[in-house]
């Protein structure tokens, strides 16, 4: 059974290592059960099991895309402790009762402190500073800081001479958006 | 000069730190140093929030994407397409029929308006594009278009000219009458797919006192209190509705007191979205947020439908101006959402 399991996740992986969305939605529908069943129980809605369920598969995504992901434990048991993190972190916040969270937390670390700034990011002003650079430019930083590729596989994709190249304009992109970010605060 | 004095004016060196793209023995001096150097600091939070609003933004589109696709798979055993495409034409077909039954009854106007949109009021182009989409795929792009017949009330004949136009042409006129009574609506927001279609699509049904529409605001960002407190013009390009135009609304227009009208304002997640406006939904802009706004004894319900996360406090506390006879602003708190008041509605 297990050997079943390590299987299906092996293929999910590839899958996504791929850059194929659509192991997002097989496992979007294997996990939403446990998730959404755990969020209820815990003075959560069903909107709210949504999200976590949403930002568990997107956090998940990043880790693999970004070849940060090491299998430990099946697919679904890594989701149900993000998900459990990502629950815990927002009734903290909400500062309502919950119960003791389990001593044992198997993956505590999964969520980086840049996790935790973009949780908290209110990320209007960068998201319209990236639409004014251009569609080259928002591109690029997004390869960059979000799928963390190397400016290797950055120029390969967006069809730059060379690394080198890639770097000098990836410098450029982000000082544009700098510009953009701190002249809105100026104003 | 020490080898990590101000380490942060090395770039690669930043981006590799707030990245975690280094080992904890590189990390550990810079830490150090970062314990006693504010200057750093700053360069390090500047850097993150740039990290973190790109990774945002393309989580963003992620989650998008994600719900799009898991909404239709979640529904693989409904045929959704069919019902989408049924939906569609019995809203021509009412649409049609509401028209005609305008021209033929002696029922009051108020009963039969219908939404303009955003869209309509870019005029022609849009609605050639929609003519165009149209071919290119009737069904979805009848469920999605919202009523645009907003024609003044010129003469009777002319609206049911438009509405033959709007059947021959295939481009969706839904007419978005009054809905027929508040348990219907009720179901409708709690998802029932069949009563959707009953409900969205009602014809008019008598004088309830109930008048209700859907329509589409623009969200305008955090910033926006501050630009009204420092009567600043921002640039606000990337808005189809124009913030400097809100503003000089804000500051030309008589708002309404609100002290004269009830207005109640509430939220409600995208999930609880009738079928049709769901299918819309996926076609807005991300600043666009989707409402409800009924009239109904002298109050004026105004139901968000969004899953942003507002505070609750911001919308118990929402104050809403209608700024001259067709602009109405939610303001909730540091955010405002201006929205184009259908003609019915006026």
């Amino acid at each position: 059974m297990r050997l079943a399991f390590v299987s299906s996740d092996a293929r999910i992986l590839d899958q996504m290592r791929k850059g194929d969305e659509e192991a997002l939605v097989t496992l979007y529908e294997h996990n939403r059960r446990p998730i959404t069943a755990y969020v209820l129980k815990n003075s959560g809605d069903a909107d709210e099991a949504e999200d976590v369920l949403q930002e568990c598969l997107v956090i998940l995504w990043e880790r693999v895309r970004a070849g940060r992901f090491t299998y430990r434990a099946q697919l679904s048991t890594f989701l149900f402790s993000i998900a459990k993190n990502l629950w815990h972190r927002s009734l903290a916040r909400k500062r309502r009762e919950l119960p003791a969270a389990s001593a044992e937390e198997p993956f505590d670390d999964a969520l980086s402190t840049l996790d935790l700034m973009i949780e908290e990011e209110d990320h209007t002003g960068v998201s319209n500073a990236l639409q004014k650079i251009g569609e080259t430019c928002r591109e690029l930083l997004m390869f960059y800081y979000w799928e963390e590729l190397t400016m290797e596989e950055i120029a390969r994709r967006m069809n730059f001479a060379n690394a080198a190249t890639a770097k000098s304009k990836k410098y450029q992109c982000k000082k544009a958006l700098e510009r953009i970010l701190t002249g809105g605060a100026a104003q | 000069m020490n080898r990590h004095e101000h380490w942060t004016g090395d770039e690669e060196l930043l981006e590799r730190y707030v990245l975690h793209r280094m080992d904890d023995e590189t990390r550990g001096p810079l830490d150090a140093h970062l314990a006693g150097c504010a200057q750093c600091r700053d360069a390090v939070a500047r850097e993150l929030r740039i990290a973190a609003g790109v990774r945002r933004t393309g989580r963003n589109a992620l989650r998008e994407r994600i719900a799009a696709k898991t909404g239709v798979r979640a529904a693989g055993t409904t045929p959704w397409p069919r019902i989408i495409s049924v939906a569609a034409l019995i809203a021509i077909v009412i649409g049609i029929g509401s028209y005609y039954r305008w021209f033929h009854s002696s029922e009051s106007p108020t009963q039969t308006l219908t939404l303009k949109t955003e869209q309509d009021l870019a005029g022609n182009a849009v609605r050639d594009d929609a003519k165009d989409r149209s071919r290119r795929a009737p069904a979805a792009d009848s469920a999605t278009a919202i009523a645009l017949a907003d024609q003044p009330p010129e003469s009777p004949r002319q609206k049911t000219a438009g509405a033959q136009e709007a059947a021959r042409t295939g481009v969706a006129k839904e007419l978005l009458a009054p809905r027929a009574s508040a348990p219907a609506l009720q179901d409708a927001a709690g998802g029932n797919e069949r009563e959707d279609r009953a409900s969205g699509y009602a014809m008019p049904m008598g004088n309830t006192g109930r008048v209700a529409y859907w329509i589409e605001g623009v969200l305008v960002g955090g910033e926006y209190q501050q630009a009204r407190d420092k009567q600043k013009e921002h640039a606000a390009d990337e808005l189809s509705l124009d913030r400097k135009d809100m503003e000089k609304k804000v500051e030309e227009g008589k708002p309404v007191p609100v002290s004269a009208q009830q207005y109640n304002v509430a939220q409600r997640p995208l999930a609880s979205l009738p079928t049709t406006q769901q299918y819309r939904q996926q076609n807005l802009a991300a600043n666009t947020v989707q409402t409800e706004i009924e009239r109904q004894d002298g109050t004026i319900n105004i139901t968000l439908f969004t899953d942003r996360r507002f505070d609750p406090d911001d919308i118990a506390h929402a104050t809403v101006q209608q700024i001259g006879r067709d602009s109405l602003v939610v303001q909730l708190r540091s955010q405002a959402i201006g929205y184009r008041l259908p003609a019915g509605w006026r």
